[in-house]
């Protein structure tokens, strides 16, 4: 594998281990979304591969070249790897080409001119940072990374400080700029919301281990444990025969006639769609209908049997009623 | 950029080293900065080829250098207007003494060094001034006089700090020892018009303001007021009288302080330092002093410019001059005790 | 399975390298702590019963006064030029701040003469207003009158402080304010001031700084604080013990006072929005603008215009006796000397700042905070605490007494912390992941110092060299005790004739002195206002 992480332990005092025995494989050329809460350890974990931190104990193995272990440590400006900060730190007093080209070897001069076009740069090349917008700047952190073809690119928090209505554009301009580099990336954000469409893989993190490392349809569909399922969607605690499953709203159907039947407690309107909650035995479903519902009203549901979803019993605490 | 750094530290290094000395030169670590002083060094420097270097500071920080140098000291000569301070570098080994008695000729023998450290330039007096408005010349007598209660409220001086005051206050422990001195100090400071402040001059300008009747001011100052180039200071030295303290029958004279010069323990020009002490003391060199600067000469023969001579002869207070300096001490903490700030 | 911290042996070295730096700038202070210790009780005692209580109380009464007018005339200017928009604004804006080349001892010496009995004031007025003159006629050297002639001198530190805070406080906060209904002097005092509090504490403890320090004017005013106790216990009364405890006493003091100053700081520390437009009210009007230029015209004319004129006065009087040989050979004795220290002060400064980028160690931390504690001491207790450290045990080496080194390390020791905090504020503005950056692209430290580090805090850099520059020029305690042989700066010859009372022949010092100031602190000015416009962009 072309990353190769194994037992990474990384912690500030003994009590308290940020990373706890960490162990995964990034192929060649894949994004992998690192998913964790603020504060989880996501960042830190960046910064030791990029070797702004040292590990405490395990392996970091990039192209081949070990960075660290017990005997190796490769000084971070002798590691081949970019990375992007989340406040898009571009230097002040340089212009976007003249931050581009800072400490540039000799060899990459020649592709300035196809990342400035890859990342719509090119009009903007003369421009101050304070003179462009989050998005550009971005853009230009990632073109002065990316321009050093390297192994690894890292990315902190890259959608956190952008507006919700250019998210979507943002995500995918930067998908097809690292998959036109072929460049093996690592993001790492607290919405997993952000990197669906352009992950290879995801991996969630919590609590220093990790919880599940899938591609993003695997995760939805089988989520490994009621931490991750939660993280990805909305989920409903159904009960059948006094065994607890689990289900996805979109699962859910009106039908005619079923065995679950159910009253309708309230109908939210949610763009698109209304999100109907139900009382169904006792237990609140959530739903989704093109038109409202009315309240009261009895109605039945139905969905198949593969879509229910099971944990072990620790998950019962784990979800609430809505 | 190593190179830079280097040459820079050298350079640094370089100016450790205390200025190396000329040959044909003297060095003066002197407190006195008159014009007059710059005129005597200019004429000396004519006629005799050495140049004359001078640092200029207070006494004491001048005493605290010498003995900080030590041997390496670079000054040749050490001139102080208080002969307390002369006294005190004698004290502490600073001074080597004159094997050449002829430094000593044409001066009065009542202010030479008994210990033979040091030279007397020129002398003052620390006199009383008093309102011509306000004050009769009857009223006063003598120092001790001062503590009495009718001067409530119209005695000016300036700070216990300033070493004239000190000098005069060493005087009368000498001559009244410490207790009655302590006395003396604590009726006087109840008597004080104001906190003491400001220099002697200020004294006069606010008798001249009617702040107050009475101050106790050095005689020279009201020389240099009245030869002034600004009216209002000639106005305010008109506006007082000088008055000579202790005359009386009986009475042990005016006290007195000296400007004096001593020869450094390892000066390095020695005999060039003696040839400026020698000059200093000729005739004409006195005759520059009195005629700028207002004093008085130690030489007998000399006498003093026409507007001190208006003030009469006085009877000079014969204690020995440096008693000035063994009781300084001792006068200070008098000054802290009865709260003459 | 721990890993070797091999890596970081060079961060080990650089480490080593500031705790040398910093100790060697506090270990005086510690030598004379030190030699505090041994020190006969009955020298305490002494103190205790005679002296502490005056100095204490001229201390304090002093400091309070003074703090008092530097508010009164540094606040409300500064937010009057900061808010309005009017024809001369600009000219205040520089106006208001030149004082700061008028060193606190000239200005106390000139006004002296001018409310003088003998001065131009009352002899004006005995010409010309009889009645009046006799009014005037008081005694003006007095700790009250010393407190406002010292606040004018010394405004100027309140007046920056507050103009760069009011203008960074911005419209946002001030639109908000009036969008919920509060008039604009309520918006002053509920909004503005709180929000300014770090800076005018700031400014207000460099003017404390100041007041502790300051001699000349002090002695000569008869004001006992604790800077001219412990010159008359060292001089006057040859007692160094008594002078070292009150030194102690004094630097303990002035440490309490610096810890007051670094809580605030930190407690009430606030990040403006950095996209804040800028602030220009409507042109006030005709009422509003005569209280302006009123309070304006008041500390400009005071701290600034009489002075000056004064000065020139005698220059002018004194001109055929001029000796300008020396004025020349004394102004660059002073530039140079100034010029090594400030150097050198930079360059300290530059180099733990950036240090303390690259390496996150609390040791750094610590020592940096440190070495800014010497600027609260006053030159006579830095000059003393040299002179004890050179003469005892164990760098007993007396020779330096009176070389450049020693002068150059005193300036160093005293003027730190202003080199510092212009510097501290700037390259605490730019994030941390600049550095990050940096590395990550491959640049080496040095290369990150000069290609990023350097540039972009070169404003920063010639703002700490200019002010603690002027502030050297000025310098006189330190100077007078520890200059080389045959060496005078413009400022002891102006000092020295005026406590010999001719103050008219050290006028021409004097002004040297305040014209070098006032063409660097136009240079300087210029600069900040570069500054304020750009953080506002």
């Amino acid at each position: 594998m072309f990353l190769e992480i194994k037992d990474l332990k990384k912690y500030y005092t003994d009590k308290d281990q940020l990373i706890r025995n960490l162990n995964f494989s990034v192929e060649k050329g894949d994004i992998v979304s690192f998913i964790g809460e603020s504060g989880s350890g996501k960042t830190t974990f960046l910064k030791c591969l990029a070797g702004l931190e040292k590990i405490n104990a395990g392996i970091i193995e990039l192209n081949g070249v070990v960075l660290n272990d017990k005997d190796t440590f490769i000084a971070p400006n002798k590691r081949k790897i970019g990375f992007v900060f989340q406040d898009y730190p571009l230097f002040p007093h340089l212009n976007i080409l003249e931050n581009i080209l800072i400490n540039l070897e000799q060899k990459f001069l020649s592709k300035i001119d196809y990342i400035l076009k890859l990342t719509n740069l090119k009009d903007l090349s003369h421009r101050y940072p304070h003179q462009l917008s989050g998005g550009e700047q971005q853009r230009a952190c990632l073109a002065r990374a990316l321009v050093r073809e390297p192994d690894l690119l890292l990315l902190d928090e890259p959608f956190s400080n952008l507006d919700s209505n250019i998210k979507l554009t943002i995500q995918e301009e930067i998908h097809k700029i690292i998959k036109e580099t072929k460049t093996t990336t690592i993001l790492v954000t607290h919405d997993i919301r952000d990197t669906f469409n352009i992950s290879d893989k995801i991996l969630i993190f919590k609590a220093g281990i990790l919880q599940q490392y899938d591609s993003p349809v695997s995760m939805y569909c089988h989520p490994i444990n009621c931490y991750c399922a939660k993280i990805l969607g909305d989920l409903n605690q159904v009960t059948i025969d006094n065994k607890t499953f689990y289900l996805r709203p979109e699962k859910i159907k009106l039908s005619e006639n079923s065995k679950f039947k159910g009253v309708v407690e309230k109908s939210l309107f949610a763009g698109k769609e209304y999100k109907v909650s139900v009382n169904v035995n006792g237990e609140s479903w959530v739903f989704f209908n093109d038109s409202p519902l009315d309240k009261d009203k009895k109605i039945n549901l139905e969905f198949e049997n593969k879509d229910l979803l099971e944990f072990d019993s620790t998950c019962s605490n784990f979800f609430t009623s809505n | 950029m190593k190179k830079l750094i280097y040459l820079f530290t050298v350079l640094l290094l370089a100016s450790c080293i205390p200025n190396k000395k000329n040959s044909n030169e003297i060095n003066i670590y002197s407190q006195r900065h008159y014009n007059v002083d710059e005129i005597q060094y200019e004429n000396f420097e004519k006629l005799t080829g050495i140049k004359v270097n001078v640092t200029k500071a207070n006494a004491d920080e001048l005493i605290q250098r010498m003995k900080n140098e030590g041997n390496n000291s670079p000054a040749d000569l050490f001139i102080t207007v208080d002969v307390g301070k002369l006294w005190q570098g004698g004290e502490m080994g600073l001074f080597q003494k004159f094997e050449d008695e002829s430094v000593f000729s044409n001066i009065d023998p009542q202010l030479l060094d008994n210990n033979g450290y040091w030279v007397p330039l020129t002398y003052r007096s620390r006199v009383i001034v008093y309102s011509n408005e306000r004050v009769e010349k009857n009223e006063l007598s003598t120092y001790e006089d001062l503590s009495n209660d009718k001067w409530k409220g119209r005695l000016l001086v300036r700070s216990s700090s300033n070493a004239y005051n000190q000098a005069l206050m060493s005087s009368l422990v000498e001559n009244l020892g410490p207790e009655e001195t302590t006395k003396w100090s604590e009726s006087v400071v109840a008597n004080f018009a104001r906190n003491p402040k400001g220099n002697d001059r200020d004294q006069v300008k606010a008798i001249a303001a009617g702040q107050g009747d009475i101050a106790i001011v050095n005689s020279y100052y009201i020389g240099l007021l009245l030869s002034s180039e600004k009216e209002e200071e000639i106005n305010a030295g008109k506006a007082v009288s000088v008055f000579f303290p202790n005359q009386g029958e009986g009475e042990r004279g005016a006290h007195i302080n000296v400007s004096g010069i001593a020869l450094t323990k390892n000066a390095p020009n020695k005999e060039n330092a003696i040839k400026l002490i020698k000059y200093l003391n000729t005739v004409k060199a006195q005759e520059t002093y009195v005629n700028n600067s207002y004093e008085y000469s130690v030489n007998p023969n000399v006498k003093p410019d026409e507007i001190v001579q208006a003030w009469g002869e006085f009877k000079k207070d014969p204690v020995d001059l440096n008693s000035l300096g063994t009781n300084r001490k001792e006068a200070i903490r008098i000054f802290d005790k009865t709260g003459w700030k | 399975m721990e890993i070797n911290k091999k890596y970081h042996s060079n961060s080990r070295k650089l480490l080593l390298s500031t705790v040398l730096l910093s100790l060697i700038v506090i270990l005086p202070i510690v030598a004379l702590i030190i030699s505090t210790v041994n020190i006969d009780t009955s020298n305490f005692k002494y103190l205790w019963n005679n002296l502490l209580f005056d100095y204490s109380f001229d201390t304090v009464y002093l400091v309070s006064i003074t703090s008092f007018f530097s508010l009164l005339f540094g606040v409300l200017p500064a937010w009057y030029i900061s808010t309005n928009n009017f024809k001369g604004n600009n000219i205040y804006d520089v106006l208001l701040y030149l004082p700061l080349a008028i060193p606190v001892y000239i200005m106390a010496f000139t006004y002296s003469d001018i409310l003088s009995y003998t001065g131009p004031m009352q002899s004006f007025a005995r010409d010309y207003f009889p009645d009046l003159a006799g009014f005037l006629n008081q005694d003006y050297l007095q700790i009250e009158v010393l407190g406002v002639i010292m606040a004018l001198a010394l405004y100027p530190y309140i007046y920056t402080a507050c103009r760069l805070s009011f203008s960074l406080v911005g419209a946002n906060y001030i639109d908000l304010s009036r969008s919920l209904g509060m008039s604009r002097t309520k918006t002053f005092y509920k909004i503005v001031i709180p929000l300014s509090r770090v800076s005018i504490f700031s400014g207000l403890f460099l003017v404390i700084m100041e007041v502790l320090n300051e001699y000349g004017a002090v002695k000569y005013f008869g004001v006992n604080t604790f800077t001219s106790g412990i010159f008359r216990s060292w001089y006057s009364m040859q007692d160094v013990e008594t002078a070292s405890l009150l030194a102690v006493f004094l630097f303990f003091i002035v440490v309490l006072f610096f810890s007051l100053e670094r809580f605030f700081n930190s407690r009430y520390n606030f990040n403006y929005k950095p996209n804040t437009k800028k602030f220009k009210s409507e042109d006030p009007s005709f009422s509003k603008k005569l209280v302006i230029h009123l309070m304006c015209l008041i500390p400009i004319l005071l701290g600034f215009i009489i002075p000056i004129l004064f000065i020139i006065g005698n220059v002018v009087y004194e001109f055929d006796r001029i000796d300008f040989e020396k004025v020349l050979d004394l102004t660059s004795n002073t530039f140079i000397v100034s010029l090594i220290a400030s150097s050198i002060i930079i360059f300290i400064a530059v180099y733990f700042q950036f240090l303390k980028r690259i390496i996150k160690n609390k040791i750094l931390t610590v020592f940096n905070e440190a070495i800014s504690l010497t600027y609260a001491l006053p030159g006579a207790v830095i000059g003393l605490s040299l002179i004890i450290m050179f003469t005892s045990f164990p760098l007993k080496s007396e020779f330096l007494i009176g070389s450049f080194v020693v002068l150059i390390y005193a300036y160093v020791m005293r003027y730190m912390a202003v080199g510092i905090s212009p510097l501290k504020s700037s390259f605490e503005k730019h994030p941390s992941s600049y550095d990050d950056t940096a590395v990550n692209l491959g640049m080496s430290p040095l290369k990150l110092f000069k290609s990023i580090h350097l540039p972009i805090n070169k404003s920063a850099i010639a703002i700490a060299f200019l002010i603690t520059f002027v502030d050297i020029i000025k310098e006189l305690p330190i100077t007078l005790i520890l200059r080389p042989f045959n060496f005078d700066t413009l400022a002891v010859q102006t000092y020295e004739y005026a406590i010999e009372e001719m103050i008219p022949k050290s006028s021409i010092y004097s002004l040297t002195i305040v014209m070098m100031g006032i063409i660097l602190l136009i240079f300087l000015k210029k600069i900040v206002n570069k500054e304020i416009d750009v953080s506002r962009d």
